[in-house]
């Protein structure tokens, strides 16, 4: 078509043309890029539905069920009868519940200090290299690896009146039948059993601090309590943040070493939280109380890790 | 792409395969063949009687299966509550029956059917049994279980230890508590300060054994713990305070028991008698005999039973009744047909007591039974009863375990003891 301007005017088309071939061309291009990313996305999704399903089913519904029974008086029978927050509220003057709390907070930080500290000595002198290491680390190891149920009866047994601890200290403590000392008992047996694996835990930590930094403090003139203060700990907060985050949960939600060692007792002294749950849920049947029960302890258990994170998460260097 | 589209491809087919080999269902049985569960509670003589029993009941009826299963005591009626609540559960199961109230009241169990007992009605079916026997098995006026293991406790010495100690044991078997409270300090031996051997071996942590003790004290005070349709606590009673006072005395005032020694949560305290540890203890069946015969030989050759104490001026009422009885469950779809394999091993009574030392509670056993010492228990049998029909029993029992444990282990007086029991209780009669 010729216009005033002849070949400039079909030029111009053409370019125009091109132009529209080119937004065309681009439009197309950013369509099929939507798409394949939908289809990545949908692969993606696919892959890991395997994974969601059985948390979905597992977890997540089974933990919305719970907390819907916990607003409710379901004892297994019947209908649950909706109650709203009132056996929350009957819990704040329930003495068996007040007790199990304060008897589990006494584990909690009975077994995770001792633990987290002895397991820090303890890491530091196999981080020593000095002989047959190979030989203690497993040692150290096995009372992790020994099911609860063996090692709450042994230790049953070690703590009898005329038992091996009482016979070879020269002692005269009923362990397990002193309200005073069950839970002495019961916090020894459980700082015993992890001390190896929070020790092994913190003996990679320190594997990875470079020597270097050590070698510049000793010239420095830096001594060993100092370097470790200074270096050492710093340096395997992650490793010790774990530590003490995994020893204070596993206190919290202690189940098998009572009900085995002294089924809570004698009295109440050592009656958990999750032992009182149990007791509660399967044996007296209070369903939804033991739901509000599990949901006060998962709270708790919540924030005390936060806290945790909050002091000893890595600080930015 | 095509690689895309391949693993796509993989990833749909992997789960809808998945999908489709899960399982739907069991494949059904043959039309002919019934499988009937029965669950029943650990127990290794009755368990070595109980699977020739079974085999020779599918031998007679062909069209049977019995699926059986042993669980551990502690954890029985836990298990079969919450498989029950949620629709399943055995067809028939052996339970204490002070566990069984529970479940009547939640519609979990069916009575009797007397037809599989070849009798008309409850009367035909009791007279089988000692008259003291049904009644524990009866609740609000129907028979829900057939007795299947009934005992009393006795009162247990061991005969070389008081020899040693210069005692008779036929002479000086203990007939009160305060001769078991003379003899027990001649028993006692410390070495040390330390109490070596205690005179007397007493339960704890066992709240359903400590239970039946206390029940049977408060009963030899002269006072019951409980009304006997099980709806009213008299715990702070003078005959309970005196029945736990005594308890702890036996500690703390005369020091012939020793709980630093034992039991514990996993261990028991007749394990203190049969290994010597104790020179007497308040616990302990017929059944214990063939225990001590497997468990503790040395004990075994030199015990004697004989009835349980009572207080001095006291009415002699001997210890409760306990028992195991064998009930249908009303979510079994074959209730006729395990009715009829718990008629067949009621009636083994023979069989149970000779090779397990289990009376059934049936007259014709009890009046043909040989076996060491049966006179003991044959004739405190009639003295003894049963605990109330407690609803919340496990609830209950553990109230008054932890009383219990607060006077023995903690030194607390009986009364301040009981009271505090006694305000926990009252929400749940």
């Amino acid at each position: 078509m010729r216009y005033g301007h002849g070949e400039r005017m079909d030029d111009r088309v053409a370019v125009q043309a091109d132009a529209r071939r080119d937004t065309a061309v681009r439009a197309r291009g950013r369509g099929r890029r939507r798409r394949l990313a939908r289809r990545q996305a949908l692969v993606g999704f696919l892959f890991v539905l395997p994974g969601i399903v059985p948390l979905l089913i597992f977890v997540v519904y089974p933990m919305a069920s719970a907390f819907y029974l916990s607003l409710t008086n379901w004892t297994l029978i019947g209908a649950p009868q909706f109650q709203g927050l009132s056996t929350y509220a009957s819990l704040l003057s329930d003495q068996q519940f007040l007790t199990s709390l304060t008897v589990t907070m006494e584990i909690a930080v009975g077994t995770t200090i001792p633990s987290c500290l002895l397991a820090v000595v303890v890491a530091l002198l196999l981080d020593a290299r000095v002989r047959f290491t190979q030989w203690y680390q497993p040692l150290l190891f096995v009372p992790a690896v020994l099911p609860s149920v063996v090692t709450a009866i042994v230790w049953g047994i070690i703590y009898q009146g005329n038992g091996v601890l009482n016979a070879l200290f020269g002692l005269d403590v009923a362990w397990l039948t002193d309200p005073h000392w069950a839970l002495t008992a019961l916090i020894i047996m459980i700082v015993w059993t992890n001390l190896g694996y929070y020790a092994v835990i913190l003996l990679a930590g320190l594997r990875d601090v470079p020597a270097d930094y050590y070698e510049a403090a000793r010239i420095d003139g830096a001594g060993t309590l100092a370097i470790i203060w200074t270096i050492t700990l710093p340096l395997i907060r992650p490793a010790l943040l774990f530590v003490v985050v995994t020893a204070t949960s596993g206190a919290l939600t202690l189940f098998v070493q009572p009900y085995l060692l002294t089924s809570g007792g004698p009295g109440d002294a050592t009656r958990t939280l999750s032992e009182l749950i149990y007791d509660t849920g399967f044996s007296y049947l209070g369903i939804g109380k033991a739901a509000a029960m599990s949901f006060v302890l998962l709270l708790l258990s919540l924030l005390i890790a936060l806290v945790q994170f909050t002091i000893l998460r890595p600080k930015d260097t | 792409m095509r690689i895309r589209r391949l693993l796509t491809g993989v990833a749909v087919l992997t789960v809808a395969l998945g999908a489709l080999s899960a399982p739907t269902h069991a494949a059904q049985p043959a039309a002919s063949k019934i499988t009937i569960t029965y669950w029943t509670h650990v127990n290794p003589p009755a368990q070595k009687l109980e699977k020739t029993l079974v085999a020779r009941y599918e031998a007679l009826h062909p069209n049977i299966a019995v699926n059986y299963l042993p669980v551990d005591f502690n954890s029985l009626p836990t298990k079969l509550t919450t498989a029950l609540a949620g629709g399943g559960g055995p067809d028939l199961f052996n339970l204490f029956q002070s566990f069984v109230p529970e479940l009547v009241q939640r519609q979990f169990l069916v009575p009797v059917d007397y037809k599989a007992f070849g009798v008309g009605d409850a009367k035909g079916f009791a007279s089988r049994y000692l008259p003291s026997t049904v009644g524990g098995y009866t609740f609000g006026g129907k028979v829900y279980g057939v007795p299947h293991e009934v005992s009393n406790f006795a009162f247990w010495i061991n005969t070389a230890e008081f020899k040693k100690a210069g005692l008779d044991p036929a002479k000086d078997f203990p007939k009160t508590w305060d001769d078991v409270v003379r003899l027990g300090q001649k028993l006692t031996i410390r070495k040390n300060g330390k109490t070596v051997q205690e005179g007397i071996s007493l339960p704890l942590y066992n709240a359903l054994r400590d239970t039946l003790v206390l029940d049977a004290l408060t009963r030899q005070a002269g006072g019951n713990l409980f009304s006997m349709d099980g709806k009213k606590a008299n715990l702070t009673s003078a005959a309970a305070v005196k029945a736990l006072g005594m308890w702890g005395d036996l500690v703390h005032k005369y020091k012939i028991n020793d709980p630093a020694l034992g039991p514990t949560a996993s261990t028991d305290n007749l394990d203190l008698f049969g290994n010597g540890t104790a020179a007497m203890t308040n616990v302990g069946g017929s059944w214990f005999i063939s225990l001590m015969q497997a468990s503790y030989p040395v004990a075994y050759k030199s015990y004697m039973v004989g009835p349980e104490p009572h207080f001095a001026g006291g009415p002699a009422t001997g210890a409760d009744l306990y028992g195991f009885g064998l009930f249908v469950t009303s979510t079994s779809h074959h209730q006729a047909e395990a009715w009829q394999f718990a008629r067949f091993l009621a009636d083994n009574g023979s069989a149970y007591f000779n090779q397990a030392g289990i009376w059934l509670g049936d007259k014709a056993t009890l009046n043909n039974a040989h076996t060491p010492h049966w006179d003991v228990f044959k004739n405190s049998f009639g003295q003894g009863r049963f605990l109330p029909p407690l609803t919340h029993f496990n609830e209950v029992s553990a109230i008054l375990e932890r009383a219990i444990e607060r006077v023995v282990l903690n030194g607390m007086s009986a009364q301040q003891s009981l009271a505090q029991a006694q305000q926990e209780v009252q929400p749940l009669m």
